[in-house]
């Protein structure tokens, strides 16, 4: 692999799976159900 | 009926696994790594992050907004998601868009995905141990290379199964179809990408039949060539990817999102899916397809199948044959793979169905059974267009117009009554409250002044794309008094058949693709129009009742005039 493929791929990634797994992380801890009640 | 009571998610897992699978689909595997390798491989990624955070998440949030505020006020179809939004006649009509691109992407969508159950079935029982798959491929969707029309034995047989899974799937309900199947599909398709990554990019050059090694392939996405940032056609492929990826401008997210509480969050359930659907296509999608077939078949053969932008012959026609160099593991490899695709597939058309079904349930006052039944009927019937005519185009045209053209155009209407109809103050206490997540305050200049004219400019470049993506050469054509030179695959250049020669009928009076284009089309425009009448007759009833559309229920409202839409305090 050529260095900038690597540094592309280096940066990319770690931002997708860094955001991702924060996000998902949060959604994990508040797992409230979403329904309306009043439904 | 405005009034008709609702269903609900049982998790917030749930509907943010139903909406992630309804974004992950058969293009973040097929069509991300080979557009990012045909438009400056890492360079790629920089216009697609920045589409995907200037138009792609923006549009995210609207559509949940849109989505819940019309949920509280008792639609979950477009047509009243969008009349609730401001007193304007249009907004209903605009919402036909959210019926029939879901319908009519649901058509050619659960076609491909029945090619992937075949071909996870023929894996596994090792058909293509002894024939090639670029042999089996014609053969299975009965096609002859010399008519217009098809001849599908096995092709139809499987369509119709997959057609069937999907309407039982949804007959079963938000909860108890698309929630458990976005549950069980979305874990296990997670689980055969990593195999299948981990796999395919550790293959040792000294394997049987390996020719490069997969970091090849890996490079050939990544290894970025700046010179692309500076072509429009590159960020016209990043955005179309972005909107393509997301499911943005289909309907399917607004009407998931009509689901949830007035009050629950929504920023962070559609952050979340966005991301997720992102790890899927950008870790994922890039580490599968291309640096196994490289590793097989050298970068030359790999860099000529996916020169189109998409990766159906290597992911159909090249993958089956190259798991066989795996041995005893071929079947298993080729079971995951396309259970990979079948997964992909079958939640995201689940995703096409509800929000069709929720029409049929609230303004045609037809139960959940007969409702989904009859989205199984009519996707059937424009399904069967794209078996019989394949060969002469119709699936490309259901492809474009209904797949392509309509989401940038849905979501371009989206966004605009959003900011301008809804407004952005109300449209920003909407997408904020109860949110779990602080949103970042720049995404309200954003969705005002940016996503906007950000969607009309791909929309606009998609119309008048020029021959080759050529934007600088078109210029000087036109200066020089030659005319713009449009792309066949541009709007324009569709509607007046660029690049497509003779009429309806050849010498020997078989049909030509033109003949099939105009079909499609006619077939295409003639599903708007009915789906457009029972809007406007389903709206005249309201009125005649003394309905007023988007009444707030249950002492749930959001402030919006209730009289919204022409039957508006009739």
């Amino acid at each position: 692999m050529s260095a900038g493929a690597w540094l592309m791929l280096g940066i990319t990634w770690p931002v997708v799976l860094g955001i991702s797994g924060y996000l998902v992380w949060k959604v994990l801890t508040n797992p409230d159900a979403p329904s309306d009640p009043d439904r | 009926m405005a009034t008709r009571q609702a269903e609900g998610w049982n998790s917030r897992i749930g509907l943010v696994l139903a909406v992630a699978g309804g974004a992950v689909g058969l293009g973040n595997f097929l069509r991300f790594p080979a557009e990012a390798a045909q438009n400056g491989g890492g360079a790629f990624l920089v216009p697609y992050l920045i589409s995907f955070v200037l138009m792609g998440i923006p549009l995210l949030w609207v559509e949940w907004a849109i989505g819940r505020h019309g949920g509280t006020r008792g639609y979950h179809a477009l047509p009243g998601i969008l009349d609730v939004l401001g007193p304007k006649r249009w907004l209903k009509y605009a919402g036909v868009f959210g019926l029939f691109i879901p319908l009519a992407v649901a058509a050619f969508y659960c076609y491909i995905e029945s090619w992937a159950l075949a071909y996870a079935w023929h894996s596994a029982i090792g058909t293509f141990e002894s024939v090639p798959a670029t042999e089996f491929f014609p053969r299975y969707l009965g096609i002859d290379g010399a008519t217009t029309l098809a001849h599908p034995g096995q092709a139809l047989i499987f369509f119709l199964i997959t057609l069937a899974l999907n309407v039982a799937i949804l007959s079963r309900g938000v909860a108890g179809g698309i929630e458990r199947a976005a549950k069980i599909g979305l874990p296990l398709l997670l689980i055969f990408g990593v195999v299948l990554a981990v796999r395919g990019l550790t293959l040792p050059l000294d394997a049987p039949g390996v020719v490069a090694s997969p970091l090849v392939g890996l490079d050939f996405i990544w290894r970025p060539d700046l010179s692309g940032l500076a072509n429009p056609t590159t960020w016209l492929a990043a955005a179309g990817q972005v909107f393509f990826t997301l499911s943005v401008g289909v309907g399917s997210i607004a009407c998931y999102a009509s689901y949830v509480g007035r009050d629950e969050d929504i920023a962070l359930n559609a952050a979340s899916a966005g991301w997720m659907n992102e790890v899927v296509e950008v870790v994922l999608g890039s580490s599968i397809m291309i640096p196994i077939g490289v590793a097989y078949l050298g970068l030359g053969a790999v860099e000529q199948a996916t020169s189109g932008g998409d990766g159906f012959a290597l992911g159909f026609l090249t993958l089956p044959t190259l798991f066989e160099n795996w041995g005893a593991w071929a079947p298993v490899a080729g079971l995951m793979w396309f259970g990979l695709l079948f997964l992909a597939g079958i939640t995201s058309s689940l995703s096409m169905g509800q929000p069709v079904m929720a029409f049929f349930e609230e303004e045609l006052d037809i139960g959940r059974n007969g409702s989904s039944l009859l989205f199984g009927g009519v996707t059937l019937v424009l399904g069967l267009l794209c078996v019989f005519f394949f060969p002469g185009g119709a699936f490309d045209e259901f492809n474009f117009w209904a797949g392509t053209f309509c989401l940038v155009a849905f979501g371009l209407i989206e966004a605009v009554a959003f900011a301008y109809v809804f407004g952005i103050d109300q449209g920003w206490e909407e997408l904020t409250r109860g949110a779990d997540i602080r949103v970042p305050r720049i995404f309200r200049f954003l969705i005002q002044w940016v996503t906007p004219p950000f969607i009309l400019l791909v929309f606009v470049a998609a119309i008048i794309k020029p021959e080759a993506g050529d934007w600088q050469a078109a210029v000087s054509v036109l200066t020089s008094g030659g005319g713009w030179p449009l792309a066949a695959d541009s709007v324009l250049g569709k509607v007046l058949h660029v690049g497509v020669e003779g009429g309806w009928f050849d010498a020997a009076g078989n049909a030509t693709p033109r003949f099939v284009q105009d079909l499609t089309r006619l077939l295409l425009t003639s599903v708007f129009a009915v789906l457009s009448f029972l809007v406007w007759r389903s709206w005249r009833r309201k009125a005649a009742r003394g309905e007023i559309p988007g009444g707030p229920r249950g002492g749930i409202g959001s402030g919006v005039s209730d009289g919204a839409g022409e039957g508006g305090g009739a």
